[in-house]
């Protein structure tokens, strides 16, 4: 079932927690709100799920308004945080707990249900447990049993993987994403991990400030970033940025900065003359460590990290720093002479003013 | 030469660090001697100081099985049904706070509606409230609402004077339920009430308990109440019984007064050995809000 | 108001509209009125501040509030220091030991109110009987019957004893959530036991401390059960009587079976304003703020 947010608002106060949020998810969409924390992603899901009541704006499921509707009577599922597993009830009990509430549903059509549910996500062997007898993984297991086995329409999910470890939460990354394009349901998640967001999503609804950043596939935001927030946000280690002055040589544009000069390929310089000063941005990854005067910019080593698959390398160019990947074999001592040459057609330009991107 | 060859040092005794158990011990005797002292001078005809004199005994406790052969139990009410009766009366108060502190506490503590802020100021501004100085104005009411003298009025009296310290208790006992675990019962499709009673309620069984023995506690032991609103003999509890026996002057059978008193006692004694941890930690939150 | 609100505070609300608020308004209205039982509930009459005035120029009044003054403050005095010496103890010793000695002193508080005061009276009987006697007299305390001799003394340790436990239990929560570290680190700075209770336990309880002896200083005003029960305001005229007492003998229970309401109320106002008013200012000045956050679920 489809999902629209339209100019969603959501006021504690004085405080805005989400401002004029307009958002589409298609129907069997897996779509993930990413953002810091206190961004506004979760006040939205609880918005969605109808624990919160909106300020203004609109909730569309299907071809309906549900703002007036209660939680129960909008064909949700939900797994939270913390998996709010009913600590006094066992496994099968939590489980059947949403079919428990509905009337007209049989004892034995539970059982067989909860079953279906609890074979789903591989917890049929822990139906007579207690959730303090289960592991984190397990936990967050029986609570997506519990949010599927009324066959909601949408299924939400609060930080999910938040509270695992980091082998079991890449585990459940994946098992989550299987199960959603298993049953085919709509499904929102709310994450403060870009990986997460990234690897899970099928679409990424960035926010900041209660505001919405950016809504787009993960391979548009990590390769077009449309402002300078989603272009800081995505991407790890972080995009480097610097500013630099614009000018014309030969027919094309030549961003300078203290020590760095590069030639922008036609496709990334800005439309029009206007512009003179630019952010420019570029990833670690689009950084490569040449000999001195071989790049566009020369500096010296000032830190190296290794990162087993990868070395991260900052180079201090006068005052300031940029950040390059080397490969593992890379070796250097500090204060090190090095060229910096950067992937010119993964260069990003922000208008220095309002950080939108420029080209 | 490593650290674990050389001789281990040994810290010398130092006698200053059984001081403190010294003046606790001091302190604490008098209340300790008062308790064994009413024990044991039921079990003895009479006891002169700290000696008995004559043999053990089990005299003083006949008003248990033959209440007729006491000369000062004459045109008293019996021990049993005032048992009974104070049973009840501690019973039923526990019972009523408990419900009405945990639906209140519950509202307090997670419900939206308006003037919460206020009822909440107003449950604290009760629970420091001396209310016993409306004793008189009680009394009133009571009149007026035909409970005077009849157990009922007095329990709601008590039960009404322990609400504010149940109610902020539970509040806080239920502050410490996980919201999510109510956001999940809630899109699960329970109603608030049902989440209250299916998901809250079961979590806060600790406090729930801690609670109920507690108020049965204060409902077994209260005097004032049932001394001021249940002036009728039928009617009378345990703590009234002994306030009689007592106040008939210098000239009591302290034996016998001794053997009621423990009867009398007991049973919250033996609670609070039962359920110590629980009521320290209510008494403890109760007074600190 | 929703439904569901409605419903969880209804049964509360009602309770303390009827026994507390509607009490407070009839304990005011009535000071300004002559019933008692020789005019009965109905045929009372409005006498303005006649009562006041009674009271202000009684014979017994100044004995009383001198009486009162001088109860409150010893009683409040042995219960805080004693209190307080408690909670340092027993958080200084072994948590188990310090746990039953604390566990003892609370039993006077768990105790009926009525066996509680059949020791003390007992305790302090008149020889042979009474062991206060028999432990005093090798101290050179004289042989007495204390009741009737020193009423006070026995009122006070009667109260004393119960009412510290109130502070001990306090303090000690308040030890308790002092971070360990604070300790270690004075102690590895070299202070001694004393001066770590000097300079960091005292102040850091302040709070409660202060609180404690609001909280008391106003039960105490209030409060004369066990009064009641040992000396009941004697022996003699009013030797041991307090206001509250009094207030509760003019209008509950006297001798001369002419409870007067009206008169027994107008002594009751006083400790119900104050009581109101000292409520309200430990409500502004305790935690209030920290404990309202609104509810995270916005639906009912």
């Amino acid at each position: 079932m489809r999902v629209v947010l339209q100019q969603l608002t959501k006021r504690f106060g004085a405080v805005t927690a989400v401002d004029a949020l307009d958002l589409e998810i298609k129907s069997g969409e897996f779509v993930g709100l990413l953002g810091p924390s206190g961004c506004g992603k979760t006040t939205t899901l609880l918005m969605i799920a109808g624990i919160y009541r909106p300020t203004g704006g609109a909730i569309v499921f299907g071809d309906h308004r549900v703002e007036h509707l209660m939680p129960k009577d909008r064909g949700i599922g939900m797994v939270f945080q913390s998996y709010a597993l009913y600590p006094h009830m066992t496994v099968a009990q939590n489980i059947g707990f949403p079919l428990a509430m509905r009337r007209g549903v049989a004892g034995d059509e539970i059982t067989r249900r909860v079953r279906e549910a609890a074979a789903l996500v591989h917890v049929d062997g822990l139906l007579a447990r207690k959730p303090a007898q289960l592991s984190g993984g397990q936990q967050q297991r029986v609570a997506l049993a519990r949010a599927l086995v009324k066959r909601p329409d949408i299924l939400l999910l609060d930080e999910p993987l938040s509270n695992l470890d980091a082998r079991l939460r890449h585990e459940m990354r994946g098992e989550i994403k299987r199960l959603q394009k298993e049953v085919g349901i709509t499904a929102i998640f709310v994450t403060h991990d870009q990986l997460e967001a990234l690897t899970m999503a099928d679409r990424v609804a960035l926010m900041s400030d209660a505001r919405l950043q950016a809504y787009a596939t993960p391979k548009e935001l990590y390769e077009r970033p449309v402002n300078q927030f989603v272009a800081e946000f995505i991407g790890s280690p972080p995009m480097n940025f610097f500013a630099a002055e614009l000018g014309r040589r030969n027919g094309s544009v030549l961003a300078t900065a203290q020590g760095i000069e590069i030639e922008l390929p036609p496709a990334r310089a800005p439309r029009g003359d206007g512009q003179r000063q630019a952010t420019v941005g570029i990833r670690p990854e689009h950084l490569a460590i040449v000999a001195p005067g071989a790049g566009h910019a020369n500096g010296e080593i000032y830190v190296i990290e290794p990162m087993g698959r990868e070395q991260i390398v900052d180079v201090q160019i006068g005052e300031r720093r940029l950040r390059a990947i080397a490969p593992p074999g890379f070796s250097a001592p500090l204060g090190a002479s090095v060229g910096l040459r950067a992937a010119v057609d993964q260069l990003h330009l922000f208008d220095p003013a309002g950080g939108e991107r420029l080209a | 030469m490593t650290g674990t060859t050389l001789p281990a040092p040994r810290a010398p005794f130092r006698p200053q660090t059984l001081i403190p158990y010294a003046v606790l011990v001091l302190a604490t005797l008098p209340i300790l001697v008062l308790y064994v002292w009413l024990t044991y001078s039921s079990f003895f005809p009479r006891i002169e100081g700290f000696r008995p004199v004559g043999p053990f005994t089990l005299e003083n406790w006949r008003f248990l099985w033959d209440p007729g052969s006491v000369d000062q139990l004459r045109n008293k009410p019996a021990i049993i049904p005032l048992t009974i009766n104070t049973f009840l009366f501690a019973i039923s108060t526990s019972v009523v706070v408990v419900l009405i502190s945990s639906m209140a506490g519950y509202a307090l503590s997670r419900l939206p509606f308006p003037g919460r802020r206020m009822f909440l100021g107003g449950v604290l501004l009760l629970h420091s409230f001396p209310s016993v100085t409306l004793l008189i104005a009680t009394f009133i009411v009571l009149r007026q609402l035909g409970l005077y003298d009849r157990l009922l009025g007095v329990i709601l009296v008590k039960a009404a004077f322990e609400l504010p310290f149940g109610v902020w208790i539970m509040k806080g006992f239920f502050d410490t339920v996980p919201w999510e675990l109510e956001m999940a019962a809630l899109v699960d499709g329970a109603s608030r009430l049902r989440t209250w009673w299916r998901i809250v309620m079961p979590l806060v069984k600790p406090g729930l308990l801690a609670l109920g023995i507690l108020t049965f506690v204060q409902g077994w032991n209260e005097f004032i109440l049932p001394f001021v609103f249940m002036p009728s003999g039928s009617q009378q509890t345990l703590s009234t019984f002994v306030r009689a026996i007592l106040g008939e002057g210098r000239f009591v059978d302290y034996g016998l007064l001794t053997a009621v008193g423990l009867y009398y006692v007991a049973p919250v004694l033996v609670l609070f050995v039962v359920a110590q941890d629980q009521l320290m930690r209510v008494y403890a939150g109760g007074v600190k809000g | 108001m929703n439904s569901t609100a409605l419903l969880f505070m209804g049964p509360a609300a009602l309770l303390v509209i009827l026994f507390f608020f509607v009490p407070v308004v009839i304990t005011l209205g009535l000071s300004l009125t002559d019933a008692a039982t020789a005019t009965g509930l109905s045929n009372w009459k409005w006498i303005g501040l006649d009562n006041y005035d009674q009271i202000a120029r009684g014979s017994f009044t100044m004995l009383i509030i001198r009486n009162t003054i001088f109860y409150v403050l010893v009683t409040l005095a042995f219960n805080v220091v004693v209190g307080l010496g408690i909670a340092l103890l027993s958080t200084h010793v072994e948590a188990k030991a310090g746990g039953f000695f604390r566990a003892l002193w609370l039993l006077p508080r768990i105790s009926p109110s009525a066996v509680y005061a059949i020791m003390w009276v007992w305790a302090a009987a008149a020889p042979p009987f009474g062991i206060m006697n028999d432990v005093l007299s090798p101290v050179g305390v004289a042989p007495r019957d204390w009741l009737n001799t020193d009423p006070w003394v026995i009122v006070i340790l009667v109260n004393g004893f119960v009412g510290a436990s109130l502070g001990m239990l306090v303090f000690t929560s308040a030890i308790n959530s002092i971070p360990e570290d604070l300790f270690r680190a004075a102690r590895v700075d070299g202070a001694s036991a004393w001066q770590i209770v000097r300079r960091i336990t005292l102040p850091l309880i302040r709070w409660p401390v202060l609180f404690v002896l609001v909280y008391q200083t106003m039960s105490l005003m209030a409060s004369y059960e066990y009064i009641l029960l040992t000396t009941n305001g004697g022996p003699g005229l009013y030797t041991t009587e307090v206001w509250s007492l009094w207030a509760f003998h003019t209008a509950l229970s006297n001798y001369y079976g002419n409870l007067e309401f009206g008169l027994g109320a107008a002594m009751a106002a006083g400790l119900v304003v104050i009581g109101l008013v000292v409520s309200f200012t430990m409500l502004r000045l305790f935690r209030f703020d920290e404990l309202v956050s609104d509810p995270r679920v916005e639906i009912t």
